[in-house]
Formats: C-alpha cells, structure tokens, sequence
C-alpha cells in the first residue's frame, strides 16, 4: 500500500490556512475549529487547534492530503507532529507583518531538523508589491543559506493555489531525483 | 484569554475543591476550548500545565471531528489508557465559557468513580450562575 504524499501549511494565526484547505478541499474537509476566546491576539472569530485536513482527489485515482497547522506556539507540539510526516510544506506569511522573515525562516530550519525533510515553498497570502517579495525572498534566502521559492497567492483562488501545488510537487520531484507521477493540477 | 477576572477566580475556586476532594489524581486540569490553562493541579514540578492545556483542547477539537465524521452527536467524554493509569477528557460550558477539563488518575484509581466524580464536578460548573 502507498500512502499519499501529505502536505502541510503553516503560518500565523489568522493568515489564511484553514480557507486554503476549504479553497483546495472543499467539502472533503475536516476542521478543528473552535471559537477564539484571545481576542486580544486577534479578532478572528474561530481558531484551529488541532489540525485541518483534506483530500485532493487528483487524475487516475490519486489522492494528495493537505493539512493545516494551528498557528499559536502553544500548539507547537501539533506542528511538530505534522511536520514528522509532510513530504512538503507551504508556509504563509503576510510581510506587513514585522515577524515575517524571522517566522518563515523558523519554519524552514524546523523543516530540515525535521526527520522527513519536507520540501517548502513559501506562499505570500496577502497583497504585497513585486519589489516587496522580492526584498523578502532575498532576505529569506540569506538567512537560510538556501534558495526557497516564494510566490503569491491568494489562499481563496483555488487556480492559485493549485499552482502552488505544481511548483511544490515539482520540487518534490527533484529531491527524490525521480519523477513524481506527472500530476496536471490544471485538469482537477 | 478575554475572560473576567471574576470568572476565574470563581472557576479556580471550584476546581480547587474538586481536585482536594480525589483519591488517587496524578494531574488535573481546566482549559479553555481554544487552550488556555484556567487551573491546574500535579504534584509533579516538572509538570507543564500550559502544554497540557492546549493538548487537552487539540483532542477535544479532533475528538469532535471523529465524531462528526462518523455521523454521532458530539463527544461527551474521551478516555485514554495506559498501564500508568487513566486520562479523562471532558467538555463543559462553564459560567459560559466552554472548557475541557483533563483528569489523570493512577492505575489503582476505579474507573467507576472517577467518572462519577467528573460528572458530579461538570454539573457542578453548569449550575454555576454566570452573573
């Protein structure tokens, strides 16, 4: 039996995981919501806290499972376990945030202390200049020693974050050094 | 956690009493639903109550999914085991906060009356008046 590759989105609270797994999933998924009594954080009125999860059903019967972590470092532990598994992971960031950089780059050291490695793509899930992700992916590549693709998106445009999928699976491809099923996001 | 002062207090007081009146009790606590520690209680120092808090609330959520999943009406309860002892997970409306409470009781405890206990203790907070 092979199991389905599992993707996971991190990021802050409130910056668009759960609406990225409803926009990709739709009715296949499942949400560990529960209302935000921290209003003082934020003003959102539900939270995550376990974790989100939904299928991708993808061309000659393949699936790709998508998980959302709980944002608040109180629930590192759940982030930790999620990242235990993903063969790939989507960090979103919104750089009006001044803990931008210094969180996607946590994020991407956890990914390679992690035992599974996954590959990460960061997703800018707010409006934001070209001149701006650039500023920050240079900013992210330096701290990080290494190239990480930074794109935008917006977390409620499925063909956007499908796109984000293809680039990611393209990445996973290359780490493996062999060719991932040749999945055409385009047609799902 | 925008929660009164008063409320707190008022909670703390009640969980106070009930973890004085257990035979048997490893680790206590009273978590808000979005995993904030109200109170806690473990003899244990190296104890650490805030991840307990937000575990106990990851497993209530997920609890609540399993059960949505499978078409059953919300969950009531969830028991972990273990040959160290046992784990009771609740849900509870308190003084309108909704809560979870987590109880860790060793081995030797009856399961029995450790329930009976916890349900004793829940209705106690549902009958609490919110002022």
């Amino acid at each position: 039996m092979t199991t389905a590759p599992r993707i996971v989105l991190f990021g802050p609270m409130g910056i668009g995981k759960s609406t990225a797994i409803r926009t990709l999933c739709g009715e296949l998924a499942v949400d560990c919501d529960v209302p935000n009594l921290d209003l003082a954080t934020s003003a959102k009125a539900t939270t995550t806290v376990g974790a989100d999860y939904g299928v991708i059903r993808l061309a000659e019967g393949q699936e790709l499972h998508i998980y959302g972590s709980p944002g608040q470092e109180r629930f590192s532990f759940m982030r930790e376990w999620l990242m235990s598994f993903a063969v790939g992971a989507i960090v979103l960031v919104d750089l009006a945030d001044s803990e931008a950089t210094g969180s996607a780059v946590s994020l991407i050291r956890e990914a390679e202390s992690s035992p599974a490695r996954p590959v990460v793509a960061v997703v800018v899930a707010r409006p934001a200049s070209e001149s701006q992700i650039q500023t920050f992916a240079q900013s992210l590549s330096s701290n990080v020693d290494m190239a990480v693709p930074v794109l935008a998106a917006d977390v409620r445009d499925r063909g956007q974050m499908l796109d984000v999928l293809s680039l990611l699976f393209s990445m996973i491809s290359v780490e493996l050094e062999e060719p991932v099923e040749d999945e055409n996001f385009a047609d799902y | 956690m925008n929660i009164p002062p008063e409320k707190i207090s008022r909670l703390t007081e009640a969980f106070r009493r009930f973890t004085s009146e257990q035979t048997d009790l490893r680790a206590s606590m009273l978590a808000t639903i979005d995993g904030f520690e109200i109170a806690s209680y473990c003899p244990d120092p190296s104890f650490r109550s805030q991840n307990l808090a937000a575990m106990a609330s990851s497993l209530a959520a997920i609890s609540r999914a399993i059960t949505k999943e499978v078409a059953f009406d919300g969950c009531d309860r969830m028991l972990l085991e273990s040959s160290s002892g046992r784990i009771v997970f609740q849900p509870v409306q308190a003084l309108g906060v909704p809560c979870t409470i987590c109880i860790a009781v060793s081995a030797a405890s009856l399961l029995g009356r450790t329930l009976w206990a916890l349900d004793a203790f829940v209705n106690q907070l549902k009958q609490m008046q919110d002022s």
